[in-house]
């Protein structure tokens, strides 16, 4: 898929813990290991808030389009 | 207290009843059953011979002999086809409310208990007027000349029933679209 989730890049940045940022957001380490791996369909509003919030960042620090081929 | 604890609250109510409501269900949909197999047997056994003529055959007079019990239980196996057929659906339905009494409401196992009920429904109904047709046949084949009949007899309850488990076998394949969006929202984090 095209969009990269750049959630592992801006975790090592702040040098937090997916751990943390899982019990931040309410949702499950594995669903946060899911997310990281852009292996999920969808992201819910509430959840990208929660994230940006943590990371203080903005939503779309967290997500990239890349062509395919593209690294 | 918040909305959403009152929310919860409110959903456990729910639940709580539709897990209660479901054993009972399931109980009546056994008990049903086992009364309907046994309610035909009686009938069988025990009904005079003019009356299971007149109702079954639509011969009221010209007969010579007692229905005897060979005929009685070929007539019981014939009428426990679409019967068989029902009590088949209603055992699926029983599974579906176990299944919604143990909690599970929305699983790919009780659409298809729903989809057989209907299904088991359906060829219920359709079997009727065939089951009838052979039981006429068997019931007035020792009759006298010109008393013998073949009836065949597609009434306003056959309709009904196809048109229930039609209704039925929808709402079973609208379900399963339903969790197909279910499985997608659950992707969403």
């Amino acid at each position: 898929m095209p969009i990269k989730v750049r959630l592992n890049v801006m975790l090592a940045e702040r040098n937090a813990k997916s751990k943390d940022l899982a019990e931040y957001v309410g949702i499950t380490e594995a669903n946060l290991s899911l997310l990281k791996q852009g292996k999920v369909k969808g992201v819910r509003f509430e959840t990208l808030e929660r994230i940006c919030q943590f990371l203080g960042c903005q939503p779309g620090d967290l997500l990239r389009y890349e062509q395919d081929g593209e690294e | 207290m918040s909305a959403e604890v009152l929310s919860d609250n409110a959903r456990a109510l729910r639940l709580a009843r539709i897990r209660r409501l479901s054993r009972l269900l399931a109980a009546a949909c056994t008990a049903t059953s086992i009364l309907l197999t046994a309610a035909l047997l009686v009938y069988w056994i025990v009904t005079p011979t003019p009356a299971l003529l007149s109702a079954q055959a639509g011969v009221s007079r010209g007969y010579t002999i007692e229905l005897g019990f060979t005929i009685r239980v070929l007539a019981f196996l014939i009428s426990m086809l679409p019967l068989g057929a029902l009590i088949y659906g209603l055992m699926q339905a029983r599974h579906c409310f176990t299944a919604f009494a143990a909690g599970r409401i929305f699983s790919a196992e009780s659409a298809g208990r729903l989809r057989n009920f209907a299904m088991a429904i359906i060829v219920s109904a359709l079997l009727k007027p065939f089951a009838g047709a052979a039981l006429s046949v068997l019931l007035s084949w020792h009759g006298s000349p010109g008393t013998k009949s073949l009836v065949f007899n597609i009434g306003s309850d056959t309709v009904l029933g196809l048109i229930f488990g039609g209704t039925v076998a929808l709402i079973a394949w609208v379900m399963r679209e339903a969790m197909t969006i279910a499985d997608e929202n659950a992707q969403f984090v």
